[in-house]
């Protein structure tokens, strides 16, 4: 059996707020799922929620047959987050922040054994083998990411969450990313949901999408081109848009009609 | 290659440089020559045995011990509020002791000079105040989060601090009591000169529990560095781990404020050292703030016996006065 990432009804309250409201996805190993949604529909708590951040109100999560565990160190093994704004001390070294990744297989005293080095050289040399000894403070916008993703591919994780990763990167390396983002989840076989506002890119990447409404409930779930209807995109982020296929690709891109 | 050794340099530079403060320690500024140990004359040799096979000894180790426990417990305290200007003293940690300990003197409970009684308040006074800190440092918001405003911090402890030594005023007052006044007052200036191996023995306790914690937390406290809500996301239990190193601190800040008073600065001084040298890997930082803080409290005390024979100038003035400035600098940089 394909190992899968099922979420069933799941709902999360933040103070009074209900920032997400019954939501059910999956998400089989190699495939991309896009969540994408307005500002303030609970993308965020969403991978909070899967990588046991925030405990949600109601709802199941499940990794294959199993529940995701609570305690942090057998979640962490299961689930990897690449978060959206990390605060991180510039003077580590992107083999260090590798190592990071594997805090929940060492012992207490952190010294890594022979697998962790191992599971470290080979995210470096598959994300950033040009990096190696740079500190994180000296590294570029789109170098940073792929240091983050460097971390998150060390984990070995078999669920593999994206916050956002190409937002503050210009065009070319939010090309660069996603692409790496893609080829890491076919040839590690990740269950990969990834956060994003851009909407044409996420329909370009994704096996499968997920529209967030901003009461935080599911509008559309499923192939690109069923979630990327004209409809829906327009009653969600009420702005009128045009839904067409890429003329080189065929995946459904979405033009604003806004008038200026 | 993945590798976490240190810098080539730095345990060179720290063993060296503990050895040589030892060494400074036990011979600088005595009022008879190390040599006179083998004199035949016994008018010289009796007191020579007496300060350098007693005195001088147990002095020494004291130094280390509190100069490695303050240091250590300001390097966990730095890791935790992921703030380079967090230590004890400066956190009002060491007012909370030192407050136990005057309760102690207060109420004459047994051992004020054995220091015992005085030492298990101190622990108690240490713990609150660092649970008190902790909770204003953090404010409000997520329970993960904490907050990055390190003035904030600092401003928690230095009111606190404040609030501490009026009660500490407040149940000097109340003894009625002059002599604890006086006594009291010098202590709270930092000094070494109750020096004893009863001492000792506590403050070796102290210091290797709360080291082993730390070093126990090693893993959890790199992982740290890229901020708690990250931490989490890797495996850590960040609640259990912020107990566990406020405890510690508080372990070795109290047993250090118990047999010396307040000692300021150590807790900044030293693991920056280490830090500059290279040790920013836990693994590496606390055992090298460990011998970084035990040779800097060793000369300071050294210099603090030696530099104005006869009068012996309380040793928290000469920590604070190198510690001041780099605390300035470090402020400053933001």
């Amino acid at each position: 059996m394909k190992m899968e990432l099922r979420i069933e009804n799941l709902s999360v309250e933040l103070g009074a707020r209900r920032v997400l409201d019954a939501v059910s996805l999956q998400v089989a190993a190699g495939e991309i799922l896009a969540v994408i949604g307005p500002n303030g529909s609970g993308k965020s708590t969403l991978l909070r929620a899967v990588a046991g951040l925030v405990s949600p109100q109601r709802g199941t999560l499940h990794f294959g047959e199993n529940p995701l565990p609570t305690p942090r160190a057998a979640r962490a093994r299961l689930v990897s987050l690449l978060p959206q704004s990390p605060q991180y001390d510039g003077e580590i070294t992107l083999e260090e922040m590798a190592m990071l990744g594997r805090t929940a297989h060492l012992g207490a005293y952190g010294a890594p054994s022979k697998k962790d080095k191992e599971a470290v050289e080979s995210a470096i040399s598959l994300v950033a083998p040009d990096l190696r000894n740079r500190k994180i403070g000296e590294l570029s916008g789109g170098e940073r990411q792929r240091a983050l993703l460097c971390r998150a591919i060390a984990t070995q994780a078999p669920v593999l969450l994206l916050d956002e990763p190409v937002s503050a990167l210009d065009v070319r390396f939010q090309h660069e990313i996603l692409e790496l983002i893609a080829h890491l989840t076919r040839e590690r076989q990740l269950a990969t949901i990834c956060v994003l506002h851009g909407i044409n890119l996420a329909a370009s990447i994704a096996d499968a999408m997920l529209l967030l409404g901003k009461d935080g409930r599911v509008v559309a779930s499923g192939a690109p081109e069923n979630v990327m209807t004209e409809a829906h995109l327009s009653a969600v982020y009420e702005v009128p848009l045009r839904v067409a296929p890429h003329p080189l690709s065929g995946r459904p891109q979405a033009q604003s009609l806004w008038k200026f | 290659m993945i590798s976490r050794r240190a810098p080539a340099l730095l345990w060179p530079l720290l063993f060296l440089g503990l050895g040589g403060a030892t060494l400074l320690s036990l011979t600088w500024g005595a009022p008879v020559s190390f040599l006179d140990l083998w004199s035949q004359n016994p008018d010289l040799r009796d007191p020579a045995r007496q300060i350098f096979l007693e005195l001088r000894p147990a002095r020494t180790v004291a130094a280390l011990l509190v100069g490695a426990s303050l240091s250590v417990s300001g390097a966990g305290l730095q890791s935790l509020f992921r703030n380079p200007l967090a230590e004890p003293y400066l956190l009002g940690i060491s007012a909370g002791g030192a407050l136990g300990a005057t309760v102690a003197a207060a109420l004459q409970l047994p051992g004020w000079n054995g220091f015992e009684a005085g030492a298990f308040l101190a622990l108690g006074g240490a713990l609150v105040a660092s649970a008190v800190v902790f909770a204003l440092g953090k404010g409000r918001g997520d329970a993960l989060s904490f907050s990055q405003d390190r003035a904030r911090l600092l401003l928690c402890g230095v009111a606190l601090s404040a609030f501490l030594s009026a009660l500490m005023s407040l149940v000097v007052a109340l003894s009625g009591r002059l002599d604890l006044a006086q006594q009291i007052a010098f202590w709270l200036l930092g000094g070494l000169t109750r020096a004893s191996w009863a001492q000792n023995v506590v403050l070796l306790f102290a210091f290797l529990a709360g080291s082993a914690i730390l070093l126990g937390c090693a893993r959890d406290l790199n992982a740290l560095r890229a901020g708690e809500e990250d931490a989490a996301s890797l495996g850590v239990e960040i609640t259990a781990l912020q107990r566990k190193i406020l405890f510690a601190a508080s372990l070795m800040s109290a047993a250090s404020v118990a047999a010396a008073g307040l000692i300021g600065f150590v807790g900044l001084l030293a693991p920056h050292g280490v830090r500059l040298l290279g040790g920013r890997d836990a693994r590496i930082l606390f055992p090298g703030a460990a011998i970084g803080g035990a040779i800097l409290l060793c000369v300071c005390d050294a210099l603090a016996r030696g530099l104005f024979p006869p009068i012996e100038v309380p040793v928290g003035i000469l920590t604070a006065l190198l510690g001041v400035p780099l605390f300035l600098f470090l402020a400053r940089k933001g």
